[in-house]
Protein backbone atom coordinates (compact mmCIF):
# COMPACT_ATOMS: atom_id res chain seq x y z
CA UNK A 1 0.00 0.00 0.00
CA UNK A 2 1.41 3.27 -1.22
CA UNK A 3 1.27 6.31 1.17
CA UNK A 4 -2.07 8.08 0.98
CA UNK A 5 -1.89 10.76 -1.67
CA UNK A 6 -0.95 14.80 -0.66
CA UNK A 7 -0.21 13.43 3.29
CA UNK A 8 3.20 14.59 2.29
CA UNK A 9 2.11 18.04 1.67
CA UNK A 10 0.90 18.36 5.63
CA UNK A 11 3.96 17.40 6.85
CA UNK A 12 6.11 19.94 4.89
CA UNK A 13 3.98 23.13 4.75
CA UNK A 14 4.09 24.43 8.48
CA UNK A 15 8.13 24.48 7.84
CA UNK A 16 7.54 25.52 4.35
CA UNK A 17 5.37 28.60 5.50
CA UNK A 18 7.73 29.62 8.29
CA UNK A 19 10.88 29.67 5.79
CA UNK A 20 9.62 31.23 2.77
CA UNK A 21 7.99 34.14 4.70
CA UNK A 22 10.51 34.63 7.05
CA UNK A 23 13.86 34.15 5.15
CA UNK A 24 13.34 33.88 1.42
CA UNK A 25 10.96 36.74 0.90
CA UNK A 26 13.05 38.65 3.47
CA UNK A 27 16.54 37.93 1.47
CA UNK A 28 14.84 38.38 -2.20
CA UNK A 29 13.67 41.56 -0.91
CA UNK A 30 17.17 43.06 0.15
CA UNK A 31 18.22 42.80 -3.18
CA UNK A 32 15.30 45.05 -4.42
CA UNK A 33 16.10 47.97 -1.43
CA UNK A 34 19.58 47.69 -1.85
CA UNK A 35 19.00 49.08 -5.09
CA UNK A 36 16.38 52.10 -3.35
CA UNK A 37 17.03 54.71 -1.06
CA UNK A 38 14.45 53.48 1.70
CA UNK A 39 14.69 54.92 4.99
CA UNK A 40 12.45 52.98 7.07
CA UNK A 41 9.73 55.53 7.20
CA UNK A 42 8.97 56.38 3.35
CA UNK A 43 5.90 54.53 2.24
CA UNK A 44 6.85 52.11 -0.89
CA UNK A 45 4.93 55.32 -3.43
CA UNK A 46 8.00 57.56 -2.26
CA UNK A 47 10.63 55.04 -2.41
CA UNK A 48 13.06 55.74 -5.45
CA UNK A 49 15.28 53.25 -7.33
CA UNK A 50 18.67 54.73 -7.22
CA UNK A 51 20.37 52.57 -9.64
CA UNK A 52 23.64 51.06 -8.38
CA UNK A 53 24.13 53.93 -6.26
CA UNK A 54 24.19 52.20 -3.00
CA UNK A 55 26.94 50.02 -4.39
CA UNK A 56 29.14 52.79 -6.06
CA UNK A 57 29.31 54.64 -2.53
CA UNK A 58 29.90 51.63 -0.80
CA UNK A 59 32.90 50.63 -2.71
CA UNK A 60 34.44 53.93 -3.57
CA UNK A 61 33.60 56.82 -1.04
CA UNK A 62 32.53 55.04 2.25
CA UNK A 63 35.59 55.80 4.73
CA UNK A 64 33.84 54.17 7.41
CA UNK A 65 32.93 51.35 5.93
CA UNK A 66 36.92 50.91 4.30
CA UNK A 67 37.55 50.99 7.78
CA UNK A 68 35.21 48.50 9.18
CA UNK A 69 36.60 46.34 5.92
CA UNK A 70 40.64 46.87 7.17
CA UNK A 71 39.47 46.48 10.91
CA UNK A 72 37.70 43.00 9.71
CA UNK A 73 40.98 41.85 7.90
CA UNK A 74 43.15 42.40 10.70
CA UNK A 75 40.77 40.46 12.72
CA UNK A 76 40.56 37.39 10.21
CA UNK A 77 44.57 37.62 9.76
CA UNK A 78 44.61 37.47 13.74
CA UNK A 79 42.11 34.33 14.23
CA UNK A 80 44.02 32.52 10.79
CA UNK A 81 47.36 32.80 12.16
CA UNK A 82 47.42 33.29 15.85
CA UNK A 83 44.01 31.64 16.46
CA UNK A 84 44.06 28.66 14.30
CA UNK A 85 47.85 28.45 14.77
CA UNK A 86 47.49 28.11 19.13
CA UNK A 87 44.21 25.69 18.40
CA UNK A 88 46.39 23.26 16.31
CA UNK A 89 49.19 23.40 18.20
CA UNK A 90 46.69 22.36 21.47
CA UNK A 91 45.30 19.64 19.45
CA UNK A 92 48.28 17.95 18.66
CA UNK A 93 49.75 18.45 22.54
CA UNK A 94 46.35 16.59 23.41
CA UNK A 95 46.43 13.84 21.08
CA UNK A 96 48.96 12.96 22.83
CA UNK A 97 48.72 10.24 25.42
CA UNK A 98 49.20 12.04 28.62
CA UNK A 99 47.08 12.66 31.94
CA UNK A 100 44.45 15.00 32.27
CA UNK A 101 43.80 15.11 28.27
CA UNK A 102 39.98 15.17 29.03
CA UNK A 103 40.06 17.93 31.46
CA UNK A 104 42.36 20.30 29.50
CA UNK A 105 39.98 19.66 26.48
CA UNK A 106 36.96 20.54 28.72
CA UNK A 107 38.20 23.51 29.99
CA UNK A 108 39.79 25.16 27.15
CA UNK A 109 36.17 24.31 25.44
CA UNK A 110 34.34 26.15 28.34
CA UNK A 111 34.37 29.34 26.90
CA UNK A 112 32.50 28.45 23.61
CA UNK A 113 29.52 27.49 25.59
CA UNK A 114 29.37 31.08 27.61
CA UNK A 115 27.55 34.12 26.20
CA UNK A 116 29.50 36.84 24.29
CA UNK A 117 27.59 39.03 26.64
CA UNK A 118 29.02 36.95 29.55
CA UNK A 119 32.23 37.28 27.95
CA UNK A 120 32.46 41.15 26.89
CA UNK A 121 31.66 41.96 30.42
CA UNK A 122 34.51 39.58 32.25
CA UNK A 123 36.84 40.69 29.95
CA UNK A 124 35.86 44.55 30.39
CA UNK A 125 36.61 43.95 33.39
CA UNK A 126 39.94 42.40 33.42
CA UNK A 127 40.57 45.60 30.85
CA UNK A 128 39.19 48.09 32.73
CA UNK A 129 41.87 51.05 33.27
CA UNK A 130 41.06 51.81 37.15
CA UNK A 131 39.93 48.03 38.99
CA UNK A 132 41.22 45.64 35.85
CA UNK A 133 43.59 42.99 36.54
CA UNK A 134 45.50 43.09 33.90
CA UNK A 135 47.04 46.62 35.00
CA UNK A 136 47.49 45.46 38.02
CA UNK A 137 49.21 42.47 37.31
CA UNK A 138 51.39 44.93 34.81
CA UNK A 139 51.75 47.33 37.96
CA UNK A 140 52.55 44.71 40.29
CA UNK A 141 55.48 43.47 38.01
CA UNK A 142 57.53 46.69 37.59
CA UNK A 143 55.27 47.33 34.27
CA UNK A 144 53.89 50.31 35.19
CA UNK A 145 54.38 51.97 32.09
CA UNK A 146 52.61 49.82 30.02
CA UNK A 147 49.22 50.16 31.81
CA UNK A 148 47.05 51.78 29.49
CA UNK A 149 43.19 52.41 29.29
CA UNK A 150 43.13 49.08 26.94
CA UNK A 151 39.72 49.47 25.53
CA UNK A 152 39.87 53.24 25.02
CA UNK A 153 43.00 53.82 23.32
CA UNK A 154 42.58 53.49 19.77
CA UNK A 155 45.85 52.00 19.28
CA UNK A 156 44.90 48.94 21.35
CA UNK A 157 41.20 48.73 21.54
CA UNK A 158 40.88 46.41 18.45
CA UNK A 159 43.78 43.87 19.22
CA UNK A 160 42.20 43.63 22.38
CA UNK A 161 38.75 42.54 21.74
CA UNK A 162 40.23 39.98 18.97
CA UNK A 163 42.21 38.33 21.92
CA UNK A 164 38.86 37.91 23.81
CA UNK A 165 37.67 36.52 20.83
CA UNK A 166 40.70 34.03 19.93
CA UNK A 167 39.59 33.01 23.96
CA UNK A 168 36.55 32.19 23.65
CA UNK A 169 36.89 30.64 20.10
CA UNK A 170 40.15 28.81 20.12
CA UNK A 171 38.86 25.96 22.13
CA UNK A 172 35.87 24.85 19.25
CA UNK A 173 38.51 24.83 16.49
CA UNK A 174 40.65 22.76 18.79
CA UNK A 175 37.79 20.38 18.96
CA UNK A 176 37.40 20.11 15.32
CA UNK A 177 40.96 19.37 14.65
CA UNK A 178 41.40 16.76 17.28
CA UNK A 179 38.65 14.92 16.32
CA UNK A 180 40.46 15.25 12.89
CA UNK A 181 43.87 14.27 14.22
CA UNK A 182 41.98 10.88 15.56
CA UNK A 183 40.91 9.92 12.50
CA UNK A 184 44.57 9.09 10.88
CA UNK A 185 45.42 5.43 11.86
CA UNK A 186 48.15 4.78 14.27
CA UNK A 187 49.69 1.92 11.59
CA UNK A 188 50.73 5.29 9.15
CA UNK A 189 52.52 6.39 12.20
CA UNK A 190 54.48 3.19 13.18
CA UNK A 191 54.84 2.39 9.16
CA UNK A 192 57.39 6.31 9.18
CA UNK A 193 58.52 5.17 12.11
CA UNK A 194 60.26 1.84 10.25
CA UNK A 195 61.25 4.18 8.16
CA UNK A 196 62.90 5.98 10.52
CA UNK A 197 60.90 9.30 10.38
CA UNK A 198 61.92 11.35 13.19
CA UNK A 199 58.90 13.52 15.16
CA UNK A 200 59.12 16.36 13.17
CA UNK A 201 59.29 14.57 9.32
CA UNK A 202 56.72 12.27 11.07
CA UNK A 203 54.49 16.15 11.54
CA UNK A 204 55.08 17.24 7.99
CA UNK A 205 55.18 14.10 5.63
CA UNK A 206 52.22 12.08 7.46
CA UNK A 207 50.03 14.75 9.81
CA UNK A 208 50.16 17.81 7.95
CA UNK A 209 49.33 16.44 4.79
CA UNK A 210 46.28 14.33 6.10
CA UNK A 211 45.16 17.32 8.33
CA UNK A 212 45.00 19.35 5.41
CA UNK A 213 40.78 18.68 4.46
CA UNK A 214 40.03 19.45 8.28
CA UNK A 215 42.64 22.93 8.28
CA UNK A 216 40.36 23.88 5.22
CA UNK A 217 37.66 23.39 7.26
CA UNK A 218 38.75 24.97 10.20
CA UNK A 219 39.67 28.17 7.87
CA UNK A 220 36.59 28.90 6.01
CA UNK A 221 34.51 28.47 9.82
CA UNK A 222 36.81 31.08 10.97
CA UNK A 223 36.11 33.00 8.28
CA UNK A 224 32.84 33.15 8.39
CA UNK A 225 32.40 33.60 12.05
CA UNK A 226 34.73 36.18 11.89
CA UNK A 227 32.66 38.44 9.06
CA UNK A 228 29.85 38.18 11.45
CA UNK A 229 31.09 39.27 14.30
CA UNK A 230 29.02 41.54 16.60
CA UNK A 231 28.06 41.17 19.97
CA UNK A 232 31.49 41.70 21.42
CA UNK A 233 32.30 45.01 19.66
CA UNK A 234 28.79 46.35 20.06
CA UNK A 235 28.79 45.80 23.83
CA UNK A 236 32.67 46.48 24.88
CA UNK A 237 33.41 49.25 22.32
CA UNK A 238 30.32 49.92 20.22
CA UNK A 239 32.86 50.29 16.99
CA UNK A 240 34.85 53.73 18.90
CA UNK A 241 37.28 54.93 19.80
CA UNK A 242 36.36 56.99 16.63
CA UNK A 243 36.13 53.88 14.12
CA UNK A 244 38.61 51.83 15.53
CA UNK A 245 37.27 48.92 16.76
CA UNK A 246 34.14 49.15 13.57
CA UNK A 247 33.93 46.18 12.03
CA UNK A 248 31.52 44.96 8.71
CA UNK A 249 28.96 43.70 10.92
CA UNK A 250 28.15 46.55 13.48
CA UNK A 251 28.52 49.08 10.24
CA UNK A 252 25.46 47.04 8.59
CA UNK A 253 23.56 47.63 12.39
CA UNK A 254 24.27 51.05 13.16
CA UNK A 255 23.10 52.03 8.92
CA UNK A 256 19.84 50.24 9.29
CA UNK A 257 18.80 50.73 12.61
CA UNK A 258 20.84 54.07 14.02
CA UNK A 259 20.96 56.02 10.62
CA UNK A 260 17.94 53.91 9.35
CA UNK A 261 19.52 54.03 5.85
CA UNK A 262 17.72 50.38 4.64
CA UNK A 263 18.74 50.36 1.63
CA UNK A 264 22.10 51.33 1.83
CA UNK A 265 22.41 48.76 5.35
CA UNK A 266 20.82 46.29 2.38
CA UNK A 267 23.75 46.62 0.02
CA UNK A 268 26.70 45.85 2.64
CA UNK A 269 24.19 42.66 3.47
CA UNK A 270 24.32 41.61 -0.08
CA UNK A 271 28.45 42.48 0.09
CA UNK A 272 28.42 40.24 2.87
CA UNK A 273 26.30 37.56 1.62
CA UNK A 274 28.38 37.85 -1.60
CA UNK A 275 31.25 36.58 0.23
CA UNK A 276 29.28 34.01 2.66
CA UNK A 277 27.73 32.05 -0.07
CA UNK A 278 31.01 31.45 -1.85
CA UNK A 279 32.88 30.41 1.36
CA UNK A 280 30.13 28.28 2.46
CA UNK A 281 29.97 26.52 -1.35
CA UNK A 282 34.14 25.45 -0.65
CA UNK A 283 33.04 24.36 2.70
CA UNK A 284 30.49 22.20 0.95
CA UNK A 285 32.90 21.20 -1.45
CA UNK A 286 35.78 20.54 0.92
CA UNK A 287 33.49 18.20 3.33
CA UNK A 288 32.04 16.35 -0.09
CA UNK A 289 35.65 15.86 -0.88
CA UNK A 290 36.87 14.26 2.70
CA UNK A 291 34.07 12.16 2.38
CA UNK A 292 34.50 10.52 -0.95
CA UNK A 293 38.61 9.87 0.64
CA UNK B 1 65.08 6.64 25.64
CA UNK B 2 62.24 6.17 28.31
CA UNK B 3 63.45 8.45 30.45
CA UNK B 4 63.27 11.14 27.67
CA UNK B 5 59.72 10.17 26.66
CA UNK B 6 58.67 10.43 30.39
CA UNK B 7 60.07 13.96 30.98
CA UNK B 8 58.80 15.15 27.40
CA UNK B 9 55.61 13.97 28.65
CA UNK B 10 55.64 15.59 31.79
CA UNK B 11 56.63 19.17 30.25
CA UNK B 12 53.69 18.49 27.93
CA UNK B 13 51.39 18.02 30.50
CA UNK B 14 52.48 21.07 32.52
CA UNK B 15 52.28 23.68 29.67
CA UNK B 16 48.43 22.08 29.15
CA UNK B 17 47.98 23.08 32.88
CA UNK B 18 49.17 26.00 32.16
CA UNK B 19 47.16 27.27 29.02
CA UNK B 20 43.92 25.44 31.20
CA UNK B 21 44.33 27.85 34.14
CA UNK B 22 44.49 31.20 31.69
CA UNK B 23 41.71 29.85 29.64
CA UNK B 24 40.06 29.57 33.41
CA UNK B 25 41.28 32.61 34.89
CA UNK B 26 38.60 34.96 33.69
CA UNK B 27 35.62 32.73 35.22
CA UNK B 28 37.34 32.20 38.31
CA UNK B 29 37.98 35.86 38.58
CA UNK B 30 34.62 36.31 37.73
CA UNK B 31 33.41 33.96 40.62
CA UNK B 32 35.86 35.51 43.37
CA UNK B 33 34.55 39.10 42.12
CA UNK B 34 30.87 38.37 42.30
CA UNK B 35 31.28 36.75 46.90
CA UNK B 36 33.45 39.93 47.67
CA UNK B 37 32.40 43.21 49.38
CA UNK B 38 32.50 46.28 48.05
CA UNK B 39 35.22 47.39 50.24
CA UNK B 40 37.53 44.18 49.27
CA UNK B 41 37.08 45.52 45.72
CA UNK B 42 39.06 48.40 45.88
CA UNK B 43 41.79 46.79 48.43
CA UNK B 44 42.80 43.50 46.45
CA UNK B 45 41.11 42.65 43.19
CA UNK B 46 43.93 39.50 42.94
CA UNK B 47 44.35 38.57 46.36
CA UNK B 48 42.32 35.63 48.06
CA UNK B 49 38.50 36.29 49.37
CA UNK B 50 38.50 36.39 53.49
CA UNK B 51 34.91 35.64 53.39
CA UNK B 52 32.21 34.78 50.92
CA UNK B 53 29.70 37.50 50.33
CA UNK B 54 26.46 35.48 49.17
CA UNK B 55 24.28 38.82 49.88
CA UNK B 56 25.32 40.12 46.53
CA UNK B 57 23.66 37.49 44.51
CA UNK B 58 19.97 37.72 46.70
CA UNK B 59 20.73 41.71 45.93
CA UNK B 60 20.69 41.07 42.42
CA UNK B 61 18.49 38.56 42.03
CA UNK B 62 16.06 41.45 43.37
CA UNK B 63 17.42 44.25 41.92
CA UNK B 64 17.16 43.26 38.54
CA UNK B 65 14.37 41.67 38.12
CA UNK B 66 16.16 38.35 36.95
CA UNK B 67 13.17 36.20 38.03
CA UNK B 68 11.52 37.76 35.23
CA UNK B 69 14.12 37.82 32.44
CA UNK B 70 14.87 33.64 33.56
CA UNK B 71 11.57 32.96 32.81
CA UNK B 72 11.82 35.00 29.40
CA UNK B 73 15.08 33.33 28.40
CA UNK B 74 13.22 29.25 29.62
CA UNK B 75 9.94 30.15 27.52
CA UNK B 76 12.07 31.00 24.60
CA UNK B 77 14.36 28.30 24.83
CA UNK B 78 11.99 25.63 25.64
CA UNK B 79 9.46 26.64 23.07
CA UNK B 80 11.66 27.53 19.71
CA UNK B 81 13.02 24.07 20.34
CA UNK B 82 9.50 22.49 20.67
CA UNK B 83 9.12 24.00 17.21
CA UNK B 84 12.02 23.12 15.55
CA UNK B 85 12.05 19.67 16.30
CA UNK B 86 8.06 19.76 14.86
CA UNK B 87 8.63 21.13 12.16
CA UNK B 88 12.25 19.92 10.83
CA UNK B 89 11.30 16.58 11.78
CA UNK B 90 8.14 16.73 10.28
CA UNK B 91 9.39 17.90 6.75
CA UNK B 92 12.30 16.19 6.98
CA UNK B 93 9.91 12.90 6.88
CA UNK B 94 8.41 14.20 4.20
CA UNK B 95 11.70 14.65 1.85
CA UNK B 96 13.18 11.32 3.58
CA UNK B 97 10.45 9.18 3.46
CA UNK B 98 7.30 10.02 1.17
CA UNK B 99 7.45 10.64 -2.49
CA UNK B 100 5.71 13.61 -3.46
CA UNK B 101 5.55 15.75 -6.61
CA UNK B 102 8.41 18.57 -6.24
CA UNK B 103 10.18 16.74 -3.49
CA UNK B 104 13.70 17.05 -4.52
CA UNK B 105 12.68 21.05 -5.36
CA UNK B 106 11.86 21.73 -1.72
CA UNK B 107 14.73 19.94 -0.71
CA UNK B 108 17.02 22.51 -2.43
CA UNK B 109 15.10 25.35 -1.54
CA UNK B 110 15.59 24.58 2.47
CA UNK B 111 18.81 23.85 1.37
CA UNK B 112 20.25 26.92 -0.03
CA UNK B 113 18.71 28.43 2.85
CA UNK B 114 22.27 27.17 4.79
CA UNK B 115 24.53 30.11 2.34
CA UNK B 116 21.63 32.81 3.32
CA UNK B 117 23.28 34.68 6.13
CA UNK B 118 20.73 36.31 8.76
CA UNK B 119 21.92 39.80 7.44
CA UNK B 120 20.96 39.13 4.31
CA UNK B 121 16.96 39.20 5.76
CA UNK B 122 17.77 40.74 8.60
CA UNK B 123 15.99 44.61 7.29
CA UNK B 124 13.38 43.25 5.42
CA UNK B 125 12.29 40.88 8.16
CA UNK B 126 11.96 43.39 10.89
CA UNK B 127 9.34 44.68 8.94
CA UNK B 128 7.52 41.81 8.43
CA UNK B 129 7.75 40.77 12.01
CA UNK B 130 6.28 44.78 12.87
CA UNK B 131 3.45 44.14 10.46
CA UNK B 132 2.50 40.71 11.96
CA UNK B 133 2.13 42.24 15.33
CA UNK B 134 5.03 40.63 16.56
CA UNK B 135 7.35 42.91 17.82
CA UNK B 136 8.70 43.18 21.48
CA UNK B 137 6.91 39.98 21.86
CA UNK B 138 8.13 36.58 22.73
CA UNK B 139 6.40 34.48 20.17
CA UNK B 140 7.77 36.28 17.65
CA UNK B 141 11.63 35.92 19.03
CA UNK B 142 10.40 32.17 19.24
CA UNK B 143 8.97 32.24 15.37
CA UNK B 144 12.70 33.50 14.05
CA UNK B 145 14.63 31.03 16.16
CA UNK B 146 12.43 28.48 14.02
CA UNK B 147 12.68 29.59 11.24
CA UNK B 148 16.84 30.28 11.34
CA UNK B 149 16.49 26.45 12.39
CA UNK B 150 14.72 25.22 9.60
CA UNK B 151 17.52 24.43 6.62
CA UNK B 152 20.47 23.14 8.41
CA UNK B 153 17.94 21.23 10.81
CA UNK B 154 16.20 19.88 7.54
CA UNK B 155 20.11 19.27 6.15
CA UNK B 156 21.03 17.19 9.48
CA UNK B 157 18.04 15.49 10.08
CA UNK B 158 16.87 14.24 6.61
CA UNK B 159 20.39 13.40 5.48
CA UNK B 160 19.98 10.36 8.87
CA UNK B 161 16.80 9.74 7.75
CA UNK B 162 17.86 8.17 4.50
CA UNK B 163 19.88 6.22 6.48
CA UNK B 164 17.06 4.53 7.96
CA UNK B 165 16.58 1.14 5.63
CA UNK B 166 13.22 1.67 3.30
CA UNK B 167 11.94 -1.53 4.11
CA UNK B 168 10.52 -0.54 7.58
CA UNK B 169 8.40 1.75 5.99
CA UNK B 170 7.34 -1.27 3.50
CA UNK B 171 6.49 -3.59 6.31
CA UNK B 172 4.46 -0.77 8.34
CA UNK B 173 2.17 0.36 5.77
CA UNK B 174 1.38 -4.04 4.71
CA UNK B 175 0.71 -3.42 8.41
CA UNK B 176 -1.82 -0.84 7.72
CA UNK B 177 0.29 1.82 9.27
CA UNK B 178 -0.94 5.73 8.37
CA UNK B 179 2.09 8.49 7.35
CA UNK B 180 1.29 9.98 10.30
CA UNK B 181 1.39 6.70 12.74
CA UNK B 182 4.92 5.97 10.81
CA UNK B 183 6.29 9.48 11.54
CA UNK B 184 5.24 9.46 15.19
CA UNK B 185 5.59 5.93 16.12
CA UNK B 186 8.76 4.47 14.15
CA UNK B 187 10.75 7.46 12.67
CA UNK B 188 10.90 9.81 15.20
CA UNK B 189 11.84 7.09 18.03
CA UNK B 190 14.54 5.76 15.08
CA UNK B 191 16.37 8.81 14.74
CA UNK B 192 16.52 9.88 18.68
CA UNK B 193 20.57 10.66 17.95
CA UNK B 194 20.40 13.43 15.44
CA UNK B 195 17.56 15.16 17.27
CA UNK B 196 19.21 14.72 20.73
CA UNK B 197 22.32 16.18 18.81
CA UNK B 198 20.09 19.20 17.00
CA UNK B 199 18.56 20.17 20.27
CA UNK B 200 22.16 20.48 22.16
CA UNK B 201 23.22 22.53 19.31
CA UNK B 202 19.94 25.01 19.34
CA UNK B 203 19.43 24.95 22.86
CA UNK B 204 22.85 26.42 23.43
CA UNK B 205 22.38 29.04 20.76
CA UNK B 206 19.62 30.11 21.62
CA UNK B 207 20.17 30.60 25.49
CA UNK B 208 23.11 32.55 24.53
CA UNK B 209 21.65 35.03 21.61
CA UNK B 210 22.40 38.32 21.65
CA UNK B 211 21.70 39.75 18.65
CA UNK B 212 17.90 38.68 18.36
CA UNK B 213 16.99 39.50 21.74
CA UNK B 214 18.64 42.71 21.05
CA UNK B 215 16.61 43.66 18.20
CA UNK B 216 13.32 42.30 18.84
CA UNK B 217 12.79 43.26 22.33
CA UNK B 218 12.67 46.46 23.76
CA UNK B 219 10.49 46.41 26.94
CA UNK B 220 12.37 45.04 30.35
CA UNK B 221 9.04 42.90 30.95
CA UNK B 222 10.51 40.88 28.26
CA UNK B 223 14.01 40.85 28.23
CA UNK B 224 16.01 37.61 27.91
CA UNK B 225 18.86 37.10 30.30
CA UNK B 226 21.14 37.83 27.57
CA UNK B 227 19.86 41.29 26.96
CA UNK B 228 18.67 41.61 30.16
CA UNK B 229 22.58 41.57 31.63
CA UNK B 230 23.20 44.22 29.41
CA UNK B 231 21.15 46.73 31.64
CA UNK B 232 23.17 45.72 35.04
CA UNK B 233 25.28 48.54 33.76
CA UNK B 234 22.79 51.15 34.70
CA UNK B 235 21.09 49.53 37.62
CA UNK B 236 24.94 48.80 39.19
CA UNK B 237 27.24 50.94 37.29
CA UNK B 238 30.71 50.22 38.29
CA UNK B 239 29.95 47.69 41.29
CA UNK B 240 31.95 45.35 39.71
CA UNK B 241 30.94 42.88 42.49
CA UNK B 242 27.44 43.02 41.97
CA UNK B 243 28.05 42.89 38.20
CA UNK B 244 30.38 39.44 38.28
CA UNK B 245 27.49 38.25 40.83
CA UNK B 246 24.73 38.52 38.14
CA UNK B 247 27.21 37.62 35.29
CA UNK B 248 27.70 33.95 37.03
CA UNK B 249 23.77 33.93 37.71
CA UNK B 250 22.97 34.11 34.13
CA UNK B 251 25.94 31.54 33.65
CA UNK B 252 24.90 28.86 36.02
CA UNK B 253 22.56 26.91 33.64
CA UNK B 254 24.89 26.49 31.08
CA UNK B 255 28.00 26.01 33.29
CA UNK B 256 25.87 23.24 35.20
CA UNK B 257 24.61 21.41 31.83
CA UNK B 258 28.00 21.87 30.57
CA UNK B 259 29.80 19.97 33.24
CA UNK B 260 27.19 16.99 33.06
CA UNK B 261 26.73 16.64 29.71
CA UNK B 262 30.26 18.26 28.25
CA UNK B 263 31.27 15.21 26.14
CA UNK B 264 27.48 15.51 24.06
CA UNK B 265 28.05 19.33 24.16
CA UNK B 266 31.27 19.48 22.51
CA UNK B 267 29.62 16.42 19.79
CA UNK B 268 26.33 18.13 19.13
CA UNK B 269 28.34 21.64 18.65
CA UNK B 270 30.92 20.61 16.58
CA UNK B 271 28.51 18.19 14.63
CA UNK B 272 28.03 20.81 11.73
CA UNK B 273 31.67 21.25 11.02
CA UNK B 274 32.81 17.44 10.90
CA UNK B 275 30.23 15.29 9.43
CA UNK B 276 29.58 11.54 9.90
Amino acid sequence: MASKKGSAYWFILPALIVYVVLTLLPSFYTFIYSLTNYDGILKLSQLRFVGLDNYIYLLTRDKQMGQALLNTLVWLVFQLVLGNGLAFLFALLLNQKIRGTNLFRAVIFLPVVISSVAVSFVWGFILDPQVGDLNKFLQAAGLGEWTRNWLGDSSTALISIILVDIWKSVGFNMVILLAGLQTIPSDVYEAGKIDGAGPWRAFTRITFPLMIPVLGVVTILTVNGTLRTFDMVYILTGGGPGYATEVLMTRIFSEAFTANRMGYASSLAVLLFVVLFFLAYAQLKMTEQKDTN
Amino acid sequence: MLAEKTLYKKLIFLLMLGVSAFVAYPLLLMIGTSLKSENELYLNSVGLLNSFHFENYVRVWQEARLARMFSNSIIVTAASLAGIVLLVTSASFAIARLRFKGSRLTYLLFFSGIFIPFQLSMVPLMIVIRALGLYNNLFGLILVYVNLAIPFGIFLVAGYMKTVPMELDESARMDGCSDWTLYRKIIVPLIKPVTVTLIILQCIQIWNDFFLPNLLISTTANKTVTVGIMSFRGTFSTTWNLLMAGVTITLLPVMGFYLFTQKYIIGGMTAGAVKG
